[in-house]
């Protein structure tokens, strides 16, 4: 017990301390989260109103910014799944980078749905015994257990690593039964989350069955490529590459993760583009979404269609990035690499958030058309969700960095050597 | 010489007393029954309105909206009048409507097909006559229009045609086709519609400088980051 | 069976019962304005009788304090051998939207406030209008290719009109058709909400908790009749324009932060009496009665008149059926 306290208290210290250009990191992350406090006070105040969110298009910035991050945080499972099923070394040293992005990841789901939640200070509503949660029915309960054992389960593993990492020991066997779960659940929080919309018969552009593969897919591009960004500034600014350093991260671990974008990427813009089909060829009344989106919609001479420049914004960098990934020329170049990741990143952002969340709105069930457009009280609580999410981050990233590359140990253990395992 | 004056005096006498009577000129039946129609009909039969008239009257919810029974019927006092001459059952156009207290209207049912005794009872017009001459009160009528308006008649007679209010079960009684429908103009009128519904609310924004205030927290963040990512 | 009544003897005795005894109940939270009694009352269902009184004596003060009104809120029980169901005669309603506004004053929705525009007005009723047709055939065969043209008629969602404004209404080329929640038999809403804050009673009718709810719009994403509504800020209300005569699952005032939507007027239809909508409709097109009674209008309309419903094909089975006279 006295260890894990230890363990706790060092982490904490780490994770607080660091050079001058890390407190300024920290700072431009903490200013936007508690300039999106101030702004979040003003909703709790005056309700949802200060959004742009109205009966006719009831999800927003927030629940479009919670879909896509629910697939960068499934994304860590494409890391794990080939370290411990099929043992390959390259990805056995950087686990630990993608389970603690789950972390991060699942700090702004979970954050986002509170912050959308009309009623947060009823969320005890939710949980067994102090609530009534609905299940089995009700996709969201589901993903309130699926999200928040994910979590767990994302704190619980590389937590437990990183103290036996502290104190110089060997992992139990134990944690890989906990990893071996994590690797399924990872799935599937992200089919509980697009069988949110594929449930809803109400909505015919949610309504169907390939919304939970076309999640994954997205999900294997978008988190691999923001994986391969985060990879790079680790390098950066930590010994990696330099002698003696225990950390490592091999081109051959950011050349595989782009071809895993690669390859999920294909599949995306393939069930894209089978969407398309089924939807524009019979051009029944379910086009109208699709067609807001790409052409924008019509009615009484007044056009619709503020969200045009961004798809086709969104399809031109999906392309792009995938062609950039497919040639080996340029997926091993890292200049263009990195464009192609941040192609694929922002392109699928926009395709899976504002792109899918908000056109099933467009046109209502009952046909009236009613645009939305973030406002920019949303805009910032939306901003201080990701700030924060990436404080999370980089504060368990620092912590995790200090004992994988053997800076900080535990004073019993300090001069034992790191055991095979890690 | 005298008789001559006294003749005129008579005819002067006459002619004076005779003054008010002319400007209180009464038909002749008002002259033997002793009462004037608009005594009792001050500006004419009541108009029993088209729906928009009857839902300002009787539209609103205070007390739960009662549809009154028969108000507006006006039966009971057309005899008063009508009883001191015989009828005349040749279908015209009436002489003295539109200028008769009692007929100032046009009737429009039935297309020039119907005059006034297709309904009303020439032997007794405090009732209504069906088509195989029985009389009914004018309380009855949905007898006299289900003779033409005969599925509405059923339909009403199942809840199905009309508007009830009250409780479900027994819903307000007595309620008939001419509380709803003009029968010498039965077709509803276009009413103003209510107004249309508000566009969503525009988001609320009292916060003054709130963009510059957000402006420079996002710059300073960006000024920090890039600081932070500087080699 | 043990572990069933344990653990709900636990959750009525951990929040709704503790929540009248700890010395803070009365307390009012900043910023989301409840009191700690209202936060940690329990779910409708699972309330006992003197929770229930508890519950409705507090509200019943609230309204005397905020608006100076004698309320009266009932929480009768849905009556044996009823289930509700409603028809609207398309044919004969002209669009005047005097439903809209009795529903409105009937459920005390909030008003537009001119003083504090992001109070916005809520209707549960939305009427649309459609062109009875229009006519635009497509060109001749030529080769193998015609022209598609467009022949429109019948119920279009799509090419509705819900803010129409005419002088005068009905107008002679549209026809109207006003929709409120349908209270399917197998509600959409129902099965998505998270938290069961919304539910189907025995009558018949989808009623919500507004206590219980959470506010994450699920349900109304997941309705196909946009038949619920959103409250995205605090409602407005004037004092002399509430309707005192409540039912808590119905018309009682809400506050920010929780959905709502038509409840057939259950302050009204367990009392026995018509809801607003069906008495103020000058043309008498809305039908209302018990589906289980064979005399009831409503069972005459579905025997005498063909019905249809919105969006048969989701099955959804509203109990809100449209004919045509």
């Amino acid at each position: 017990m006295g260890k894990l306290i230890d363990f706790l208290i060092t982490s904490i210290k780490v994770s607080l301390t660091g050079s001058r250009k890390y407190y300024a990191w920290l700072a431009s992350l903490l200013l936007m989260v508690i300039f999106g406090a101030i702004s979040y006070y003003y909703q709790l105040k005056y309700g949802l109103i200060i959004t742009d969110i109205r009966d006719q298009v009831s999800w927003g910035s927030y629940i479009a910014n919670f879909t896509f991050l629910v697939g960068v945080a499934a994304a860590a499972v494409m890391i794990v799944l080939p370290a411990y099923l099929y043992n390959y070394k390259e990805f056995k040293h950087i686990t630990i980078f993608g389970e603690l992005m789950a972390v991060g990841a699942l700090v702004m789901v979970l954050t986002f749905v509170l912050v959308d939640l009309g009623r947060i200070d009823r969320m005890f509503h939710l949980l067994p015994i102090t609530g009534t949660p609905n299940w089995p029915q009700s996709m969201l309960t589901w993903d309130v257990i699926v999200l928040n054992g994910y979590l767990f389960l994302n704190l619980l593993i590389p937590g437990y690593l990183l103290y036996k990492a502290y104190l110089r020991e060997k992992p139990r066997r134990w944690i890989y039964i906990f990893i071996l779960i994590s690797i399924p659940w990872a799935i599937s929080i992200h089919t509980v989350t697009a069988f949110l919309y594929g449930g809803l018969a109400a909505r015919p552009f949610w309504n169907t069955a390939i919304m939970a593969p076309r999640f994954l897919a997205s999900a294997f591009t978008a988190g691999p490529a923001l994986m391969i960004i985060i990879l790079q500034i680790v390098r950066r600014y930590t010994c990696v590459g330099q002698p003696g350093c225990k950390l490592v991260v091999t081109d051959r671990a950011l050349f595989t993760l782009a071809h895993i974008a690669l390859i999920s990427m294909l599949v995306n813009l393939f069930f894209l583009g089978s969407e398309i089909y089924t939807v524009a060829y019979a051009a029944t009344s379910h086009l109208a979404p699709l067609k807001y989106l790409f052409f924008g919609l019509e009615h009484n001479g007044v056009t619709y269609a503020k969200l045009q420049p961004y798809m086709w914004t969104a399809i031109t960098m999906e392309i792009i990035a995938a062609l950039l990934l497919l040639f080996p020329k340029t997926r091993k170049n890292f200049t263009t690499l990195n464009i192609a990741c941040v192609f694929a990143f922002v392109g699928i952002w926009i395709e899976k958030g504002m792109g899918l969340v908000i056109p099933g709105f467009i046109p209502t069930p009952i046909g009236e058309i009613w645009e939305y457009y973030p406002t920019l009280m949303e805009i910032m609580i939306t901003l201080a969700v990701w700030a924060l999410g990436f404080l999370v981050y980089t504060l368990l990233l620092k912590v995790a960095i200090a004992i994988e590359s053997e800076e900080v140990v535990h004073p019993s253990a300090k001069d034992k050597e790191m055991p095979e395992g890690h | 010489m005298m008789e001559i004056r006294v003749a005129t005096g008579l005819v002067i006498l006459f002619i004076l007393l005779s003054a008010p009577g002319a400007v209180n000129a009464k038909p002749e039946f008002a002259e033997k029954t002793g009462e004037s129609c608009t005594v009792c009909h001050p500006g004419g039969p009541p108009e029993l309105g088209p729906a928009g008239e009857y839902y300002k009257k009787y539209g609103t919810l205070e007390g739960y909206g009662e549809l009154p029974a028969g108000e507006a019927e006006p039966g009971g006092r057309c005899n008063v009048c009508h009883a001191q001459f015989a009828p005349n059952p040749v279908p015209r156009e009436l002489s003295g409507a539109p200028t008769t207290p009692n007929h100032r209207f046009e009737l429009k049912h039935g297309d020039g097909r119907f005059w006034c005794l297709t309904c009303h009872n020439p032997v007794n017009r405090d009732t209504l006559r069906l088509f195989n001459g029985t009389e009914i009160p004018f309380e009855s009528s949905p007898l006299l229009c289900g003779q033409c308006h005969g599925p509405i008649y059923e339909d009403w007679k199942d809840r199905i045609h009309g508007r009830w209010v009250g409780n479900i079960s027994n819903p307000t009684p007595d309620v008939v086709c001419t509380d709803c429908h003009n029968p010498h103009d039965p077709s509803f009128k276009p009413i103003t519609p209510e107004k249309p519904p508000e566009k969503p609310p525009e988001p609320w924004n009292e916060i003054p400088n709130y963009p510059i205030y957000a402006f420079l927290v996002l710059a300073l963040s960006v000024l920090l980051a890039l600081y932070a990512a500087w080699r | 069976m043990v572990d069933r009544s344990r653990r709900e003897f636990l959750k009525k005795t951990a929040t709704g019962a503790a929540a009248a005894v700890i010395p803070f109940a009365n307390v009012r939270i900043p910023v989301i304005d409840v009191t700690v009694e209202e936060l940690l009352q329990s779910h409708y269902k699972e309330m006992s009788e003197e929770e229930k009184q508890r519950v409705i004596e507090r509200l019943k003060k609230e309204y005397k304090e905020k608006y100076g009104i004698d309320a009266t809120i009932k929480t009768t029980p849905p009556k044996e051998g009823v289930v509700w169901g409603y028809a609207l005669n398309i044919q004969k309603c002209i669009g005047c939207r005097r439903c809209v506004y009795a529903c409105v004053r009937e459920n005390n929705q909030s008003r537009a406030n001119p003083k504090e525009p992001w109070r916005g007005e809520i209707q549960w009723i939305r009427v649309l209008e459609f062109e009875k047709y229009e006519i635009h055939p497509g060109g001749k065969a030529r080769d193998f290719r015609t022209k598609f043209g467009e022949v429109l008629a019948g119920i279009n969602l799509e090419e509705s009109e819900h803010y129409y404004y005419p002088e005068q209404v009905p107008e002679k080329d549209k026809f109207y058709m006003p929709i409120q929640c349908q209270q399917c038999e197998r509600p959409p809403c129902v099965k998505v909400c998270p938290t069961k804050a919304t539910w189907k009673e025995p009558d018949g009718i989808i009623v919500v908790d507004y206590n219980w709810c959470i506010g994450c719009r699920f349900c109304i994403a997941a309705c196909p009749y946009w038949a619920r509504r959103f409250n995205w800020s605090d409602p407005y209300i004037p004092p002399e324009e509430i309707n005192p005569r409540m039912h808590y699952l119905g018309n009682r005032i809400r506050m920010r932060g929780v959905v709502e939507k038509c409840t057939f007027c259950i302050q009204r239809t367990r009392e026995g009496r018509y809801p607003a909508c069906v008495e103020i409709c000058p043309v008498g097109a809305r039908k209302f009665g018990n589906l289980l009674d064979p005399e009831s209008d409503v069972r005459k309309v579905l025997e005498k008149k063909r019905v249809f419903r919105l969006k048969e094909e989701l099955g959804t089975h509203p109990k809100f059926f449209y004919f045509i006279d």
